[in-house]
């Protein structure tokens, strides 16, 4: 194990602490606990990363985003790698036509900037509850997957345990579920693990832009931006969820290129 | 000149068939189209009608969205709901400052990001390409718009040596001489180009230094190794060639990020761009606007990476003729 | 008057407000040269009267390109026939309950030399009026007709009697230019170069736009009423609140009339930027559903009863979240109340103090009790779970999920919906909430009580009465106040009423907080129509900086 892969895990496990502990242990991230006296306080033993404009505690704040954040990535990478799946083991699996077209639309698909195609969904749906959200976003990501999954499922066709199973009689949709989906799986491991990362970068931009979970909920994006006009009053309100989103990215990141070490040790 | 007319055809296909993608989806979203358009403003019916008609929302989906692409091709993208002014005006005065922070941020990234990356390569046991690689790892999982936001706290309003925001000086009396201009519009540049080639750069640069890696265990440079030719020829003759062949394919996955950038940079610097166009129209919820703004990226997109596989052909004779 | 706190200290300033024979700065001999940079949050893309949208960019930079007849005087009352002072019009007179006669200043020229004659302005009336044109029909409804009587003459006929027929008619209306106008298709206006260069009446005149940038006017030294202390005026298009700040912060900016209180220390803690305290004409409440959330046909089951409205009201800290939201000091008012209307109340707004004691009697003799102790109180079987309505801005999300937290506190659970501007106003319209964050612009005039809270409004579809407030009570009292000379016994009898029936929980009737950079003196910014007195500002001599020359 390198020291990369010992740091992505040791992030992991801070954040995934973070996520299933912290809400359990720290204050409502919603209470107002002083707005008179209390807002924009710098961190202190009472709030380890100081409180919002709303008096709010940040470290409260931070780790149910934390559950919003993760949650939604996780969701939305799932999405994309069953849509990715079942579009790529159709498209390397089906035979002319078929085949041509769903090539095409994995092209087409990667070829449009996901956050545009993005931004006009999300703008003409309006505010949209956090797991229709997550929907959305996996439901954008599915060609990269998919282009993957065709590919794998193309060069295992013709594989020797694939070829003895034809040879078997075994019938065509078996040979795929049981021999050629396992073995394209470990670089769908990999391609949904670095997912993670974009999937959280985007959300966080979406909420960025305001087109995320509504208020009072604590995205790290929604975080960001309800800090950014008093950045430099009070830092920390920036500091705080911007790290995390870079440590849980990070994460992912290195993970997935260790992943991607273990799983595929040929491919570059 | 066939393939030419292969990959042109090929970029015009995808571009169409996005532009219709994102014409059915604001048609077919839960709700009248016509009220998804209109986003809640307040119109009469004379002017609900005039919107009905030069939308199509009348109309059976084919027909409207047909109708759509035909006034896409005259030039037509509609009326922005927020301005009450045509879509493709408002685009046109948008487009060039777009186009001067994307082509500088795609330059700096192809020179710097992958001169850096062949480096790495080069030296991957040395302790500048261990700290090169970790950087490119936290840039890459760095957000654009909360490097901007740094970046800004700390050059424009802490140690206010850069403006925060904007274009270039407009309040320059119009007598000032060329360098005054010049330094102005660098230093507008400065903080959005920087935070673009931050946000970016870790593609290319892991891209590159991946290829030459690959590169550098080749039988042939090996020999060149052995031979004694100097290490900086063996990297100009031997590495540099070869792993630019993923560039191209790494354009298709490139230049839509730069446009991820774009929204979040721009918006934050307020760039008059396309990118914190669509940002603001997002959030006046404009959904023309929106729409023309996201075909108008999807079209330079595509002829982006048009461009680039076609100057590539022309410095490579390898891939002439394929 | 009002205070104007500097970075020394409070002072009293004197600001000379906008009066058509103020001192001519001409006059002093030297000119001095100067630049106002403000930002503005959007393009001002057709900045001409009647023509475009009117949003607030486009109107700021038509303030100083096209005359209004007349302005208001300090004190802002918008009653009787000298509420305004002489503008464009040199004086008028009435003929009878529904006429009357302006005279225009013979001094005014348009900007390409020709004279202002009462001509432009009955032409411009049918620009106003033509609905295909001019989208707000509903601000010039109460004139019949506008037209020429002699050279300068203007007659004007109302519909009806009133007590502000001086003040909807010259303040609301800017004449445009006949001349240049005549010949083109109405419709054409729009699209055509006078609307690309539009050429006015005003202090300033068009330089030039670049879209998405910049609108630039230039003084027009031959301004009637003598030339602009200011040389030159830049609107600035800084959609970003965050990035207005910056520039503001870095310099960039000259002056910004809403200064985010979180921000206040941070622009405070700079030398060159003073603070100005104005009064504003805005205000912010939580206005109760008198219908059901989702059927308009049938009551509100929270909000028909008084008990609870008052309830709500009481166990919000008012005055502590207006001060968090809009800044220190700011007034919280009981009913319907900018403070352009403090003159109501003898100059200052008052509102009860918190009681969360008396909330929580309130609400449980009024049958909401927490029977299952879940924290939430219910009745029947029915939880008070209310559904909450605002728009995304960062004030009114403030004040939302302030109130929501202190309504915790009181056992009732409100859920929060936000949405962009245009959705909000939607469900705004349409009723569609227990509890809206609205906020309001009001007019000058206390008469648009009529068409925010009367029952005529809550029966008409589309107004502003959106919770449909319904007290024929207090309509009596506003009858009465429309129909008398203005005494403002009348005017405080019907706040009064408005206070004691809590048709909403009113939050703050906020002041405009400006930071306005040092160099300026006599530097008025006004309520309403904040540069209508740009063209007094100027710079103190020997403070000009780089941009100034």
């Amino acid at each position: 194990m390198t020291t990369q892969t010992k740091f992505g895990l040791g992030l992991l496990a801070l954040l995934t602490l973070l996520a299933v502990v912290g809400p359990l242990v720290a204050a409502d991230p919603n209470a107002q606990r002083d707005l008179l006296n209390g807002t924009l306080q710098p961190p202190s033993l009472a709030h380890l990363l100081g409180t919002d404009e709303f008096s709010r505690d940040v470290f409260s704040r931070l780790a149910s985003g934390a559950r919003i954040s993760l949650g939604v990535a996780v969701v939305a990478v799932a999405v994309a790698a069953f849509l990715g799946m079942v579009i790529g083991l159709a498209a390397g699996a089906s035979d002319g036509g078929l085949s041509g077209l769903l090539r095409r639309c994995i092209d087409i698909g990667l070829a449009v900037p996901r956050i545009v195609v993005l931004l006009v969904l999300l703008s003409a749906i309006g505010t949209v509850p956090m797991w229709l959200f997550a929907l959305v976003l996996g439901a954008t990501g599915w060609p990269a997957m998919a282009r993957l999954i065709r590919g794998e499922t193309l060069r295992l066709r013709h594989a020797q345990f694939v070829a003895a199973a034809r040879a078997l009689g075994a019938p065509e949709v078996r040979i795929l579920w049981r021999e050629i989906l396992p073995g394209a799986l470990p670089p769908v491991l990999v391609a949904a693990t670095l997912g993670v990362a974009d999937a959280m970068l985007l959300e966080a931009g979406l909420s960025f832009l305001g087109l995320g979970a509504p208020p009072p909920a604590a995205s790290w994006g929604g975080m960001l931006l309800e800090s950014r006009s008093v950045m430099a009053v009070a830092p920390w309100l920036v500091l705080a969820p911007g790290l995390a989103l870079v440590a849980a990215t990070s994460a992912a990141t290195l993970l997935g290129d260790a992943l991607r070490r273990r799983l595929q040790p040929d491919a570059k | 000149m066939r393939w030419l007319l292969r990959r042109g055809a090929d970029a015009f296909l995808t571009a169409l068939v996005a532009v219709v993608l994102l014409a059915v989806v604001v048609h077919l979203l839960p709700g009248d189209p016509l009220a998804v358009i209109i986003g809640d403003r307040e119109t009469d019916p004379a002017t609900r009608a005039a919107l009905a008609a030069s939308w199509g929302t009348d109309r059976p989906l084919y027909s409207a969205v047909g109708h759509y692409l035909a006034a896409l091709v005259r030039g037509d993208f509609g009326v922005a709901m927020s301005e009450n002014r045509p879509v493709a005006t408002i685009l046109l005065e948008r487009l060039w400052p777009t186009m001067l922070l994307g082509g500088l941020t795609l330059l700096i990234d192809f020179t710097c990001g992958l001169a850096l990356g062949l480096w790495s390569a080069l030296h991957p046991e040395s302790w500048r390409a261990r700290v090169l690689g970790g950087l490119t790892v936290v840039g890459y999982a760095l957000p654009s718009f909360v490097l901007g936001m740094v970046l800004v706290w700390l050059f424009a309003l802490e140690f206010r040596w850069l403006p925060p925001a904007g274009l270039l000086d407009q309040t320059l009396p119009l007598d000032a001489s060329l360098w005054v201009r010049m330094a102005d519009r660098l230093t507008h540049l400065a903080l959005p180009l920087a935070t673009m080639v931050l946000a970016t750069i870790a593609v290319p640069f892991r891209q590159q230094r991946a290829a030459a890696l690959a590169t550098a265990t080749q039988p042939w440079v090996l020999a060149a190794r052995a031979r004694g030719v100097a290490p900086a020829a063996i990297a100009w003759r031997h590495c540099w060639r070869p792993a630019l062949t993923p560039i191209v394919t790494l354009l298709g996955l490139w230049l839509p990020m730069l446009v991820g950038g774009a929204v979040f940079v721009e918006m934050l610097f307020d760039w008059p761009g396309i990118g914190s166009l669509i940002a603001q129209a997002t959030a006046s919820r404009d959904i023309p606007l929106v729409l023309g703004a996201g075909v108008l990226l999807i079209v330079m997109v595509q002829a982006g990476s048009l461009l680039a596989d076609l100057l590539y052909r022309l410095v490579d004779p390898t891939q002439r003729d394929r | 008057m009002w205070q104007a706190v500097s970075r020394s200290g409070a002072r009293l300033l004197m600001l000379a407000l906008a009066s058509g024979v103020a001192a001519s700065l001409g006059a002093q001999g030297t000119r001095v040269p100067g630049t106002v940079v403000i930002g503005t949050v959007g393009d001002p893309s057709l900045p001409v009267p009647y023509l475009g949208t009117m949003n607030t960019q486009n109107a700021d930079v038509g303030d100083q390109l096209f005359l209004r007849l007349g302005v208001l005087k300090p004190g802002f009352r918008t009653t009787g026939d000298d509420a305004l002072a002489p503008m464009l019009a040199r004086s008028w007179k009435r003929v009878d309950s529904l006429t009357l006669l302006f005279e225009l200043d013979p001094r005014v020229r348009w900007h390409d030399g020709a004279p202002v004659t009462a001509h432009d302005a009955a032409f411009t009336w049918s620009i106003a009026h033509n609905p295909k044109i001019n989208e707000n029909q509903a601000a010039i409804e109460s004139i019949a007709s506008v037209e020429e009587a002699g050279p300068r003459t203007v007659r004007v006929r109302f519909r009806r009697a009133f007590q502000e027929q001086v003040y909807r008619f010259a303040f609301d209306f800017q004449p445009l230019p006949s001349h240049l106008l005549e010949k083109m298709a109405p419709e054409a206006i729009a699209a055509s170069e006078f609307a690309a260069h539009p050429v006015g009446n005003g202090p300033f005149r068009w330089s030039r736009r670049i879209p998405g940038q910049l609108v630039e006017l230039l003084a027009d030294s031959a301004f009637f009423a003598g030339r602009p202390g200011i040389a030159r005026v830049i609107f600035r298009v800084v959609p970003d609140a965050s990035a207005r700040l910056n520039l503001l912060l870095s310099g960039e900016l000259d002056v910004m009339d809403n200064v985010p209180p979180a921000n206040l220390p941070q622009v405070t803690a700079l030398p060159s930027f003073r603070i100005a305290r104005l009064p504003g004409n805005a205000i912010a409440y939580a206005v109760f559903n008198q219908r059901s959330a989702s059927d308009s046909g049938t009551p509100n089951r929270f909000f028909t009863d008084l008990r609870v409205r008052e309830a709500l009201t009481l166990a919000l800290d008012r005055r502590t979240m207006a001060g968090l939201v809009y800044g220190p000091g700011t007034a919280v008012p009981d009913a319907a109340q900018s403070l352009l209307w403090s003159w109501i109340t003898g100059g200052t707004i008052r509102s009860a103090p918190p009681n969360l004691a008396k909330a929580r009697a309130l609400l449980a003799a009024a049958g909401w009790r927490d029977t299952d102790g879940d924290g939430v109180l219910d009745r029947g079987g029915v939880a008070f779970r209310v559904s909450v309505i605002y728009p995304d801005s960062p004030t009114r999300t403030k004040l939302a999920v302030q109130s929501q937290a202190m309504w915790k506190a009181l056992g009732v659970a409100a859920d929060l919906h936000s949405f962009p501007g245009p959705q909000w106003q939607e469900r705004h319209f349409r009723g569609e909430f227990d509890i809206d964050f609205a906020g309001a612009n009001q007019d000058a005039s206390p008469l648009s009580l009529i068409e925010a809270w009367s029952c005529a409004s809550a029966r008409r579809p589309g107004s502003l009465n959106v919770a449909r407030w319904c007290d024929p009570a207090f309509d009596q009292l506003l009858t009465k106040a429309v129909a008398g000379r203005g005494a403002v016994a009348d005017w405080r009898a019907v706040l009064d009423r408005m206070t004691s029936q809590h048709p909403a929980a009113f939050l703050a009737s906020p002041a405009i907080v400006a930071a306005i950079h040092q160099r300026y003196e006599n530097a008025p910014i006004l309520p309403a129509r904040q540069w209508l007195a740009l063209w007094q500002w100027r710079i103190r001599p020997g403070a000009a900086i780089a941009r100034d020359r």
